[in-house]
């Protein structure tokens, strides 16, 4: 599987790239007297995570849509399940590397003396929902790519992408405030509940995505 | 299932729309080339698609060296190179790059011979997939399959889209490498010559079937185109049977024989033939036969 993620890395190394430099832009936005100070911040962080996440995955199928190359992967000895879980780990790990970037560039404007939010650095609160987030809405992408392929259908994936992309910052903002709409349960609970249900979300589209491939009539 | 048999397809069935590939049975056994012939749309790439699990069949059972195509696909993949009709790899990867990834698939890869075939088709390592060639890309596609030295080869229209000149060159070499007694292949195209070249058995396919399956020299042998005058209606009559296709004016039979032995001529003239003329066939005149339904 690590040969695969490795592969689409591989195939995308100028973007690879220029994550490296959206993120030292996105830091010098969050510095730049854009009023984006405080929980501002948690928001291009949210933006940051899910453009590239959603960037990478959607190449990433437009590669394989492209070459038709998920026939040349099936032809090797490699069953429908390791080509799907090699998509969804390979998100997983640029959303990994992306949040790694996030914190090194932290990590630079403090050592700077930059005006960070110093609860940005601390605060896993807000950083686990944002992953999950991103997570989520790429799961979403990914179970419909391998249901209905990319290029055949790529308005749907530029409407989503909008219908997607705000309603996730959207669910970014509120999932943090889940005690203020939801006084009965606890942040906790709530943080718990919600996480629950994305990671159901995340395995349903999973499970539906192998099952997808393993019944494909491939080209 | 018979582990002789390299292949074996036994009451395929895979509807689409518009066409259904429909396979009673089809075998042949380990160590031999087995070549598909049929006019483009007669189901030759759905079907070795079938047999590599890239398309799901309705009913039937394939099994690859021995082994069920689907309750053992990742054993019997580890054993098999296949080379698809349309170039599939990554355009933006190099030769060089895509042996690499290929390799971590296969306990038997073997670089060097990967380099080797390389070169011997003058395949440029560093170049990237979608700066070669279309006959280029084949033949790395070639390369790719056969440098884990798998035990069955299924070559799907390697040769369709090359110019003469280029097909030539490509079936010397390809000729070269997979004549390895121990090694099975499956070799499509719809260019008889190719298949005349480099088969063993010969098997046909029309509209989804096979409607033919024999050893080319034995096909060779049989077929005769036949021409004779009846000698009268019941003449006519009996000899019909020992005709696959004929066309007739006047009591005078023009037609093909798939059963021809040594003694068709004396058996027609038995049975009340005149004048009766043995011509032997060509592959490519048999499938024409065989692909139109008609003389």
């Amino acid at each position: 599987m690590w040969n695969m993620i490795v592969k689409d890395l591989y195939l995308q190394k100028v973007r690879m790239m220029l994550l490296l430099v959206l993120a030292a832009a996105a830091l010098a936005v969050m510095h730049a007297g854009t009023g984006a100070a405080g929980e501002g911040q948690y928001v291009l962080v949210l933006v940051f995570l899910i453009a590239t996440t959603y960037t990478f995955t959607l190449y990433s199928c437009y590669h394989e849509d492209k070459n038709k190359s998920i026939s040349f992967l099936r032809s090797l000895p490699v069953s429908a399940r390791m080509v799907v879980n090699s998509k969804f780990a390979g998100m997983i790990a640029l959303e990994m590397i992306a949040l790694a970037l996030i914190f090194f560039f932290i990590c630079l404007g403090k050592l700077a003396d930059l005006p960070i939010a110093g609860s940005l650095l601390a605060d896993l609160r807000f950083l686990v929902p944002v992953a999950l987030v991103a997570l989520l809405f790429n799961s979403i992408v990914l179970a419909i790519y391998f249901r209905w392929g990319y290029i055949k259908i790529q308005w749907i994936y530029s409407i989503s992408f909008f219908l997607i992309f705000f309603g996730s910052m959207q669910l970014g903002q509120i999932v943090p405030k889940v005690s203020v709409y939801l006084p009965d349960i606890s942040p906790g609970q709530g943080a718990v509940a919600g996480a629950a249900f994305a990671l159901l979300v995340v395995f349903l589209c999973w499970k539906g995505s192998v099952s997808a491939l393993s019944k494909k009539d491939l080209p | 299932m018979n582990d002789l048999m390299a292949i074996e397809l036994k009451g395929i069935i895979k509807k689409y729309p518009d066409f259904t590939l429909d396979v009673e049975y089809l075998a042949f056994s380990r160590g031999t080339i087995l070549g598909l012939l049929g006019p483009n749309g007669a189901g030759k790439s759905t079907m070795i698609k079938a047999m590599m699990n890239l398309v799901g069949v309705d009913r039937g059972n394939i099994s690859l060296l021995g082994m069920d195509h689907r309750r053992e696909e990742i054993k019997i993949k580890k054993q098999v190179g296949y080379v698809p009709e349309e170039c599939n790899l990554y355009e933006e990867a190099s030769a060089g790059w895509l042996g690499q990834f290929v390799s971590k698939y296969y306990e038997g890869w073997d670089h060097r011979f990967y380099q080797h075939l390389l070169e011997k088709f003058g395949v440029q390592s560093g170049k990237k997939v979608k700066k070669l060639s279309k006959g280029g890309k084949m033949k790395l596609s070639l390369c790719l399959a056969l440098a884990h030295r798998p035990s069955l080869l299924l070559l799907d229209e390697p040769t369709s889209g090359l110019d003469p000149v280029v097909r030539q060159q490509f079936l010397k070499e390809l000729l070269e490498v997979i004549q390895d007694e121990s090694r099975s292949v499956l070799f499509s195209s719809h260019i008889v010559s190719d298949i005349e070249k480099v088969a063993d058995y010969v098997a046909f396919m029309r509209g989804g079937q096979i409607v033919l399956c024999d050893q080319k020299d034995d096909l060779l042998d049989k077929w005769r185109r036949v021409s004779f005058r009846a000698a009268d209606s019941g003449a006519a009559e009996r000899l019909k049977g020992y005709l696959a296709y004929y066309k007739e004016m006047n009591q005078n039979y023009q037609g093909v024989s798939g059963s021809c032995g040594d003694d068709l001529r004396q058996k027609l003239a038995e049975l009340g033939a005149e004048n009766v003329n043995l011509h032997p066939m060509s592959l490519e005149e048999i499938m024409i036969v065989i692909s139109r339904g008609e003389v």
